[in-house]
């Protein structure tokens, strides 16, 4: 994890070679779905001729065809226009939780792992106590704290992976701690927050960037299933959870209702997954080319 | 080895606690008064008169112990929870012992079913595929693992019931009188564990294969089952016992989702219909559950380990 011979040239070479890196890892086939996802959420709400709630009862419950290659749900909503916005609601909600996530875990696991003693003990005995808590029922205790809406399931989402990540950051930063480089800083006087974030955070932030990449597939995840049990937003918000949860009640006749918003969280994670994989592989300096 | 033991089970006393402590402190520094929403539901959306409501309001508090400090009602909750009362709900007015204890064995066979479903399927996708790496086996079966992994269990519940219930009428969807029933349920609550134990067995026996020993056995002429039941295998089978400990709190959570879709009996679907009701002591009831039993689990995990293992040897 530790580069010594990219130590020695930190700064401006550093910074290249990770943007570089970033740049490859969109050019794989799993960034450049992840950028297909990204460029149809973003524009594809504008392109679609149907509202989304727009609503047709003459044309309910009507199966895929060219008009609505998704098909139209109860109330004759097009499924391919809500599934568009939806995706950009889950975005939206993953990327704000990793966000929030990342954000907390960095400033605590940093905190912990470089002041040590009773300050590590107690950040480290308070996470310990956090993941006794499973992810999701987290969540859910803090849905039911806030109450159910978008903004609180982002917090409620976000703040259950910070523990992951003050694990990860902890741990990184009591190795990187004990390196030649930020005993030399020490030992000339830097100041500990100079320390912490010109010599310990950029060797972090790689892995940090790909933990925060997978999080956020496992944060839309999570997401769904709150709103598939009502904890998230409600309707008539296009939101993918709660799409599945209206269609549970056509499945019966209208299988579609219920599928096609599911098969869109299962390609965005899986692609959020590999991408993530890739950036991993793209960001380790031993794999990459010099 | 002893000592061990009796740390790790006197250990979980004061996790316990703090879970205690985190459940009761997260619901009880609210920005909202249950009691509002609580006076709103119970009149029916109805907002009563202000005078009415204030008096109401007043009585139900006192009633409720909700009117005391935040200490003393911590340290009544502390003691409902060692009696094992668990106070009332605000609702039904049942004591939440009660509901919990009637439901919890739903739960438990429900999350017990799912993880021998996990187990079995992930090892044997992961055998399958982990002997022959790079065959068509291999790559079907890590497809599936993919998917698994990515796709929210609510929908595969829900596809599962489309196809094998609605479809092919196979199987029954509701009811929880007959084995049949929890068929589908258990395989949707699984089938995400099952995808990462297929994963996880199916590198680990591909790395196992490349070991001198195997080679050594091959050498030797053992016959490839023997091989792989006696030499492989037991290698492989720590980290997915490290995974199937990691993935029982996954499954817990799984139970709240499962349960919803298949509408089960469940400490889950009471959970999840106490935080859409504001029914604030079934809501810590069942979130002291949960994490308890997610406690006692990893313990039981932990301690298998040396039992499994005869390298790990705790002093």
């Amino acid at each position: 994890m530790i580069d010594g011979q990219a130590m020695v040239s930190a700064g401006p070479a550093i910074e290249r070679r990770s943007i570089n890196a970033y740049l490859r890892a969109f050019l794989t086939p799993s960034g450049a779905a992840f950028l297909t996802i990204l460029l149809l959420a973003a524009l594809g709400p504008m392109a679609t001729p149907y509202g989304e709630a727009e609503i047709n009862p003459m044309r309910a419950l009507e199966a895929p065809s060219w008009a609505y290659p998704m098909g139209t749900d109860l109330f004759g909503r097009d499924v391919f226009t809500r599934v568009l916005y939806g995706a950009r609601l889950s975005l939206l909600i993953g990327i704000s939780a990793a966000l929030i996530g990342a954000t907390i875990g960095l400033a605590v696991g940093m905190v912990a792992g470089l002041s040590g003693g009773w300050l590590d003990r107690a950040a480290m005995s308070a996470i310990d106590l956090l993941l006794a808590f499973p992810g999701t029922l987290l969540a859910m205790v803090i849905v039911a704290m806030l109450g159910p809406s978008v903004t609180n399931l982002i917090l409620a989402v976000g703040i259950a992976t910070v523990p992951g990540y003050a694990r990860l950051v902890r741990s990184m930063a009591l190795s990187i701690r004990q390196a030649d480089y930020v005993l030399a800083a020490r030992a000339i006087g830097v100041r500990p927050w100079v320390i912490a974030l010109r010599h310990v955070y950029p060797n972090l932030r790689a892995s940090v960037v790909v933990y925060a990449t997978l999080s956020v597939a496992t944060a839309i995840l999570n997401a769904a299933g709150l709103g598939f049990l009502g904890l998230g937003s409600k309707p008539p918000t296009a939101e993918w959870g709660l799409m599945v949860a209206d269609g549970r009640e056509t499945l019966e006749i209208a299988w579609w209702v219920t599928a096609f918003p599911g098969l869109a969280i299962l390609v965005t994670t899986l692609v959020i997954y590999s991408f993530g994989d890739a950036l991993n592989t793209a960001l380790d300096p031993k794999k990459a080319p010099r | 080895m002893l000592r061990y033991t009796l740390w790790r089970v006197v250990w979980v006393m004061p996790v316990l606690f703090g879970v205690s402590v985190a459940v009761f402190l997260m619901l009880h520094v609210l920005p909202a008064d249950p009691l509002q929403v609580m006076l709103v539901q119970t009149s029916s959306g109805q907002v009563p008169t202000a005078q009415g409501t204030e008096q109401l309001l007043a009585q139900l508090r006192s009633e409720l112990g909700l009117d005391q400090p935040l200490y003393v009602q911590f340290g009544r909750f502390l003691w409902d929870v060692l009696t094992g009362s668990l106070g009332q709900s605000y609702r039904s007015q049942e004591p939440v012992s009660r509901m919990l204890a009637a439901q919890y064995p739903y739960t438990v066979r429900l999350a017990l079913s799912g993880l021998a479903c996990a187990i079995v399927l992930g090892l044997g996708f992961g055998i399958l595929a982990g002997l022959k790496p790079g065959s068509w086996v291999d790559r079907v079966s890590m497809l599936l693992a993919s998917i698994g992994i990515s796709a929210p269990i609510f929908w595969l519940g829900l596809m599962l019931i489309w196809l094998f219930a609605v479809t092919w009428e196979l199987l029954p969807v509701l009811g929880t009188g007959s084995a049949a029933a929890l068929i589908l349920p258990a395989v949707t609550l699984g089938l995400p564990g099952a995808a990462i134990i297929a994963r996880l067995t199916r590198q680990n026996l591909a790395a196992t294969f490349k070991e001198d020993f195997i080679t050594t056995a091959r050498a030797k002429g053992l016959p490839g089952r023997i091989i792989l039941l006696k030499h492989a295998l037991p290698n492989v089978m720590l980290p997915v016992l490290t995974i199937v400990g990691l993935q029982f709190g996954n499954l817990m959570t799984g139970t709240v989702i499962v349960e919803t879709v298949f509408s089960r009996p469940g400490i889950g679907r009471m959970g999840v219909n106490a935080i859409l009701q504001s029914d604030y002591p079934v809501v810590q009831g069942f979130a002291l559950v949960i994490a308890a039993t997610y406690v006692v689990a990893n313990l039981v995990v932990d301690l298998a380990y040396t039992r499994i293992d005869p390298r790990i040897r705790y002093d």
